[in-house]
């Protein structure tokens, strides 16, 4: 009506914006772009991580992003030098090249910032960045610039960390803040928490008596525990008010497993007062797998193949241990770290069964069957060459022997242009003729071989074509969780409460690790 | 608030006296004022809360103050050329070696030399303490400050490797590095060696202008230690308290080389470690086994699980009885092959550990591993013959470090010092 336009009706909303006396509403279409926008997670260069992490969220389906999830803490830990800072830059790359705007906000307890690695990285990864929809000025943004938008800090000790992160100023987190990066968060908070040796030593005091360090062992245990938790909440309250992911890293201890008895690691932080805060925990370690590859010194293909050569190599593997605030088993995710990030590889499994099949590239990723993201990831497996003793005849043509050579890691992270090129057409084949993907137990064909093998959950449909195919790695352990057969890709890998810790060496023994043996390996937590 | 003039060593405590006192008796810290509601601290320590808000703001703003945030604003869009984080470095007076450390030992970190004895820690650090003396790029032209706790500085060998390197010799005198300016100290037990890193070190290094400190060796101090049977802790209270004291004395490292800008280098040594129970040799053989280690591959791969518990260990103290290879991945036994520098090329026996364990490891900034393997010699053994040693292969193997990828590299000890044997390959030896 003309009349209840014109005139100020007190009692309907209005949209003009002149009366802000009204609850401004926001309609729901909007809403939803807005926090796609403002939630967009930030990727690990992992895809299987990725997908984990993101495994909750609800995604447009034109826009496919996984990864950690703002408001959330995750924790990624490990030895020195198993990757933590690798990682750590690799989601600054993304964060920065994802959205123009964005800051990251990296603070230094000491391990220093390599920032000539983390240009490259971001350099690759704005060059390549294809997965988002809104408009990176790629071209006027070099990638030096992109580094503007990273704010650095320093800190030393755990009060002036306690101070940023409990109280923090004003000018910090910067505005538009998507990332924040604590690198390493244990030493600081270890060297700062009181311990009752330590008060014994300082007040110096050598005739203090029995009660007196009881009574100081026991409030300094209170104290510990209320410093970690009030810092631990702490992080979770920035990351959910500021609606930032906040990555930390911290190193290792070792803990008696209760069954074995042996000495395993895990994160110097395990407590429950510190976990109260963390929403996910990724454990990052190495590993050795057993590769059957052909020495190349000028022989033949088939005495190459006969070579009974084994060579072991180190690979990297990230495993989550702790999901949206549960603990969690789920496979681990291999990887390698190359100068332009961090590259996911396939368990060399599936290689050999690939090419027994068909000749070309296995195809799958860990997670997603029919991910082609997965696929351009893989680098460096199908370099990975396997021979099986009794499968000459169908191993058929593999030309790329000689990338092999060079994938094989020394002590260089290997180079992948080779392979790179040569993806793209075979991995199509592959993908034609197998609709499903392939998730093959690897036979034992040789026995005795070398401790590490990976994991490879099983997909019932297609054991029959691929059983015959007996691949010399031994068998592996599989995953606790069973994929549905009807998987597109989109579901997330099912998480078992976490009450043992999945092998993924192989034991030598033929077929599947039986149920007795895996809950000999239980870890109590 | 016994910290709280270490960590704000420009705080001005003169508003606040009156009610410091009775927060240090209460044993309010630092860290308590910023995580505590300052009610809570008011009750504990009996003082007025309004007082306790006002300290704690006044904390809280020189913390923040204190915390350096910044952005990378540059207007001409590159990166810094001298990047934050990037070090200068003592060089080891070696290309290859140098190369292999990225310029060699950082200044402002903790960098540690493992290996067993006679593996070439000393020599190393014996070149380190001449280089340091150097101009740079070589060195920071300071003097360098040498720490013992089991045999004091060996003044004859560094006097011949100071005559005798090949890049010192051709220095003019006056460049020349000199002996009077290496101090070195003796320290014998670890109430002594806590104190003198606290509170001497840093008396010496501004009075003598150091930049190098060296600690040769790191663990020894602490073996008496938990040798003796103290009847009044048990063994998990005595571990824990060592694991404290460890991560206290990295603590203390780390920050002496960060605040005086010096570079800290530790000497450790080494356990040995028992491999699991691997399979049958036969299906281990690779191609890495050296060659000239023809008599000893079959007996050596069979590991030798002995009751010894090796001195000085990590938590896995006793042997773990023998598995189908390793069920865990995460199983420290398994894991010590990538960050201890023994055990991740297949070698199956004579694996070390590093002592002082994971705690340690966990501080430092970076770990040289000096590998030692036997070369035998190549000829025709009885049976039951020992095979005789014809010399050692030493390899330099960067184990983990903050601003280097890992490598090895082999090198030899001569008169002149340390060299590694790609060098002498290229001078045509």
């Amino acid at each position: 009506m003309d009349h209840g336009e014109q005139e100020e009706d007190e009692h309907n909303f209005s949209t003009s914006s002149s009366h802000t006396h009204r609850l401004p509403t926001l309609n729901g279409a909007d809403a939803l772009l807005d926090a796609l926008q403002e939630h967009r997670p930030i990727s690990t260069g992992l895809t299987g991580i990725d997908q984990i992490l993101s495994s909750d969220s609800i995604q447009l389906d034109s826009q496919h992003e996984t990864g950690v999830q703002r408001g959330t803490v995750t924790e990624l830990y490990g030895v020195p030098s198993c990757g933590k800072t690798a990682i750590c830059m690799q989601l600054t790359a993304h964060a920065l090249t994802q959205d123009s705007e964005a800051v990251v906000s990296w603070i230094d307890t000491g391990s220093p910032l390599p920032w000539s690695r983390l240009d490259e990285m971001c350099a690759s990864a704005a060059g390549c960045d294809n997965t988002t929809i809104t408009t990176i000025a790629e071209d006027t943004d070099t990638q030096s610039s992109l580094l503007h938008r990273l704010n650095h800090g320093a800190v030393a000790t755990l009060p002036q960390l306690s101070a940023l992160i409990l109280h923090p100023p004003d000018s910090w987190p910067p505005a538009h803040t998507s990332l924040l990066i604590i690198d390493d968060i244990s030493n600081i908070i270890m060297a700062g928490l009181p311990q009752s040796s330590r008060t014994a030593h300082t007040t110096g005091t050598p005739g203090s008596t029995q009660k007196r360090e009881d009574i100081l062992s026991k409030h300094n245990a209170l104290r510990r525990a209320s410093i970690i938790s009030s810092l631990s909440l702490g992080l979770q309250r920035l990351a959910a008010t500021r609606n930032i992911a906040i990555v930390v890293t911290s190193n290792t201890t070792s803990a008696r497993a209760k069954t074995s008895g042996k000495a395993v690691l895990r994160s110097v932080f395990h407590s429950q007062q510190w976990n109260e805060g963390i929403t996910n925990r990724i454990v990052l370690y190495r590993n050795r797998w057993s590769v059957d590859s052909m020495r190349f010194d000028g022989m033949t293909r088939l005495e190459k193949r006969k070579q009974m050569h084994k060579e072991t190599f180190p690979l990297r593997i990230a495993e989550i241990e702790r999901l949206r605030g549960q603990e969690v088993s789920a496979q681990g995710v291999k990887f390698v770290i190359t100068s332009k990030g961090l590259r996911e590889l396939e368990p060399p499994g599936d290689v050999a069964v690939t090419v027994v099949a068909e000749q070309g590239r296995y195809c799958q990723g860990l997670l997603s069957d029919n991910n082609n993201d997965a696929m351009q990831n893989m680098g460096l497996e199908d370099d990975l060459l396997f021979e099986s003793e009794g499968l000459e005849d169908d191993l058929g043509e593999q030309e790329d022997m000689a990338e092999a050579e060079e994938a094989l890691p020394g002590s260089s992270p290997p180079t992948l242009s080779h392979s790179e090129e040569r993806f793209p057409e075979q991995n199509a084949e592959v993908l034609e003729e197998h609709d499903e993907p392939l998730r093959k137990e690897i036979a034992d064909s040789k026995g005795g071989e070398d401790d590490l093998l990976p994991a490879l959950p099983r997909q019932a449909s297609n054991m029959s074509e691929t059983s015959k195919h007996a691949g010399f790695l031994p068998s592996s352990q599989l995953l606790q969780q069973k994929r549905p057969p009807d998987d597109d890709g989109s579901h997330p890998l099912p998480l078992t409460r976490r009450s043992k810790r999945i092998a993924k060496d192989m034991p030598r023994v033929n077929g599947m690790k039986s149920k007795q043996q895996e809950d000999d390996m239980l870890l109590g937590n | 608030m016994t910290n709280l003039l270490t960590v704000l060593p420009d705080f001005d405590t003169q508003p606040y006296t009156h009610i410091l006192p009775s927060l240090e008796k209460a044993l309010i810290s630092t860290a308590d004022l910023l995580t505590l509601d300052a009610l809570d601290v008011a009750k504990r320590a009996q003082v007025p809360p309004s007082e306790v808000k006002k300290l704690a703001s006044a904390v809280l703003n020189g913390l923040h103050a204190s915390t350096t945030l910044r952005e990378l604003g540059l207007p001409t869009g590159n990166v810094p050329a001298t990047e934050p984080g990037q070090y200068e470095a003592i060089s080891t007076l070696d290309d290859v070696l140098d190369t292999a450390l990225g310029g060699g030992v950082a200044i402002g970190k903790v960098t540690e030399f493992v290996g067993e004895s006679a593996a070439g820690k000393t020599q190393f650090l014996l070149t380190l303490l001449l280089s340091a003396q150097l101009n740079p790029p070589h060195g920071v032209g300071k003097a360098a400050l040498y720490i013992s706790t089991e045999a004091p500085l060996q003044t004859t060998r560094l006097a011949q490797i100071l005559d005798q390197h090949p890049k010192l010799a051709v220095l003019p005198p006056d460049e020349r590095p000199t002996m009077a300016r290496v101090q070195s100290a003796h320290i014998h037990d670890l109430e002594a060696q806590d104190h003198i890193l606290r509170f001497q070190v840093p008396v010496m290094l501004q009075r003598h202008d150091v930049g190098l400190l060296v600690i040769d060796s790191i663990a020894a101090n602490y073996r008496p230690e938990f040798d003796k049977g103290n009847a009044k802790r048990s063994a998990a209270e005595s571990f824990v308290k060592r694991g404290n004291q460890v991560t206290d004395l990295g603590t203390l490292l780390r920050e002496t080389a960060e605040k005086y800008g010096i570079a800290v280098v530790v000497a450790n040594q080494v356990a040995d470690r028992f491999a699991a129970f691997e399979p049958p040799p036969s299906q281990l053989q690779t191609s890495q086994q050296i060659q000239k280690q023809l008599s000893v591959s079959a007996p050596q791969n069979v590991p030798i699980l002995s009751s010894t518990t090796p001195q000085g260990t990590s938590p896995d103290g006793a042997v773990t009885p023998p598995s189908l290879s390793t069920d865990d991945p995460l199983a420290l036994d398994h894991q010590h092959r990538f960050f201890t520098g023994w055990g991740d090329d297949l070698q199956r026996t004579n694996l070390k550990t590093p002592s002082l364990g994971l705690a340690w490891t966990n501080q430092l900034a970076a770990r040289v591993a000096l590998v030692k393997v036997p070369i035998y010699e190549a000829k025709q053994y009885m049976a039951g013959e020992e095979p005789n040693i014809a010399g050692w292969k030493r390899t330099f193997k960067v184990v983990f470090s903050e601003w280097c990828p890992s490598s090895c590299s082999e090198f030899e000890i001569s008169s002149g010092g340390v060299r590694s044997i790609a060098e002498q390959h290229e001078n045509g030896l």
